[in-house]
């Protein structure tokens, strides 16, 4: 009896123990994030308001803000433009007109694409356009980034699309294309757009494949040259000094404001009602 | 007459789309053949020898992967035991225990953590990993609020990279989890098992190869990782002993140094760093996916 009671309190205890360290576990998976929202929006709105008290700083700040972000926008639109048009149609064709075996050799070797490292991406156009054109350089090297992870999980969309809905269409009299762009994209465009922001909101502050072409060793402290946001922040963190280690604070907090945004309209298009 | 002209446009339709595929998988050869051709003075000039030569030495000309390697090693070994123990941990209790408002507002933080870019994590570890491990280590830190002047080295980088890497562990674990069999798990409960005892018994067993497959991924992330590495490993090629000494690894040796490469031996180095990246990665990513069977198909996020 005393054993059998003992062996009871023990089970109990070892469960409270379990339960316990999965809750300090978990509130340690939560302090990273927490101390990096807390850090970086502490610091950033506190450069924000000295920058902004004085005149002189102000003007060099706020130019070199809006010249970063402005080509942001415009380096990560256009990537994503020429990134979203390419992947959607092969994942379509992967998705809807491949067959068997074509459609799992596409996924795997865009599977294995996905997972090359962002970096490299800037090494070989860097290699291929470095005379050229920095600006054309670096947008491809985003494209390159993107476009195996956009057909993937343009692909995965696409395929979770029921297969009964197909062909009602096919044999009610519409041809593929009719089907694919009456039927197919329209159940899936939700999830589309929801997954393809997901990935947009990835590539906006991706500096990896940039520095390498843009960069060039050359990106002064103040000058306005080809510096989107990331890899503006990126320069100003490692071209240490006083000023731009005021500014990189307010990149940053720009740079995660604007990610949070993005990733946010994903969450509230992909929000769950119905389907 | 119009039938066939239909037929007509589908056939083109379909073309047009097979080349879009085409010019997908050609981006890909194209890379590993622009890596390759880029690496080849650099492959004739060493040999092999460029694997396990310990010497990274512009100025003497001598290039050597091993230091990168000791860097690339030791940050994602230390990363993977954080992400692994405390990621693995929090998706058991995500999906076992706890309140159902807490998880999902966890699970949202978590996803959060995954699409913070890697230039926003370096500006963290610079200001608050770093300083700490310059503290713990004894040398003087920078006054606060300015970025860290010590406390460089391969413990911070991995941190950071664990970090990093802890979502992908979280997230695949979870779907493994979520794929397990509950009728078993139901079982247990059912003959009076603790929480603890159905985890051990009947969930985990399950969810061996997922956890292993997560591990892999995470493993080819912290390989990959470039810019958040290069800002706090203290960008040194050497194979020091201790945990707070400087480093390099690969990913960030290319990211410091291939703009400002000061001979074509060096970029072509360079280049075969990076190949070797290439292989790495895939090797380690292949591995992952392969552990990985993905059935539930949904447009949630993905970050790995």
């Amino acid at each position: 009896m005393v054993t059998r009671v003992s062996y009871k309190t023990m089970r109990k205890l070892k469960n409270a123990l379990f339960v316990s360290v999965l809750s300090v576990m978990t509130s340690l998976a939560v302090l990273p994030l927490l101390s990096l929202l807390w850090s970086i929006g502490f610091h950033g709105i506190a450069a924000l308001i000295s920058l902004s008290d004085a005149p002189l700083s102000r003007g060099v700040a706020s130019a070199v803000l809006v010249n970063a972000f402005a080509q942001s926008l415009v380096t990560t639109a256009s990537s994503s433009a020429i990134a979203v048009f390419l992947g959607v149609a092969a994942a379509i064709y992967s998705s809807q007109y491949a067959g068997l075996r074509v459609g799992r050799a596409i996924r795997f070797t865009v599977d294995i694409l996905s997972g090359v490292p962002s970096i490299l991406a800037g090494m070989v156009l860097f290699a291929l356009l470095s005379g050229v054109s920095s600006l054309v350089a670096g947008v491809l090297a985003l494209v390159l980034c993107m476009l195996p992870v956009v057909v993937r999980t343009a692909d995965q969309v696409l395929v979770a699309v029921p297969v009964a809905y197909i062909e009602g269409s096919l044999a009610l009299g519409a041809s593929r294309i009719q089907t694919i762009f009456a039927t197919v994209l329209p159940i899936a465009h939700k999830s589309l757009v929801t997954a393809l922001l997901f990935v947009v909101a990835r590539m906006a502050g991706e500096a990896a494949p940039l520095l390498i072409i843009l960069d060039g060793g050359t990106a002064s402290k103040g000058s306005l040259g080809f510096q989107p946001l990331p890899l503006r922040l990126y320069s100003d963190l490692t071209h240490g000094g006083s000023f731009p280690h005021q500014i990189a604070y307010v990149e940053a907090l720009i740079l995660l404001v604007t990610i949070m945004t993005i990733y946010g309209l994903a969450r509230w298009v992909g929000r769950p009602d119905r389907w | 007459m119009k039938r066939v002209s239909a037929q007509g446009w589908n056939g083109l339709f379909a073309g047009v789309l097979a080349v879009c595929v085409l010019v997908v998988i050609g981006t890909g050869i194209l890379s590993v053949t622009t890596l390759i051709v880029e690496s080849v003075p650099s492959i004739r000039q060493f040999g092999l020898s460029f694997l396990w030569t310990p010497v990274w030495d512009p100025a003497r000309r001598q290039y050597g992967a091993l230091p990168l390697f000791y860097g690339s090693f030791l940050t994602a070994v230390i990363a993977l035991l954080l992400a692994g123990v405390i990621g693995v941990t929090t998706a058991v209790s995500l999906t076992q225990i706890g309140v159902r408002w807490l998880r999902s507002v966890i699970s949202l933080l978590l996803e959060i953590l995954a699409v913070i870019p890697s230039v926003v994590y370096g500006v963290w570890a610079l200001l608050v990993v770093a300083p700490l491990f310059g503290r713990w280590s004894g040398q003087a830190g920078g006054p606060s609020g300015e970025f860290a002047v010590s406390g460089f080295g391969v413990l911070a980088a991995g941190v950071v990279l664990g970090v990093m890497v802890m979502p992908t562990v979280v997230a695949v674990t979870r779907e493994a989890i979520a794929s397990a069999p509950k009728d078993i798990a139901e079982a247990a409960i059912a003959l009076g098992a603790t929480r603890q005892e159905t985890v051990a018994l009947a969930v985990m067993p399950f969810v061996r190869k997922g956890i292993l497959g997560s591990l892999y991924l995470g493993l080819a992330r912290a390989f990959g990782e470039a810019v958040a590495v290069s800002l706090v490993i203290g960008d040194q090629p050497r194979i020091g002993g201790s945990l707070f000494a400087r480093a390099d690894s690969l990913a960030s040796m290319l990211a410091h140094t291939l703009t400002g490469s000061a001979s074509p031996l060096q970029t072509a180095a360079l280049y075969e760093i990076g190949l070797l990246l290439f292989l790495i990665t895939t090797v380690f990513y292949g591995l992952g996916r392969s552990y990985i069977v993905r059935e539930a198909i949904s447009p949630r996020f993905q970050p790995w």
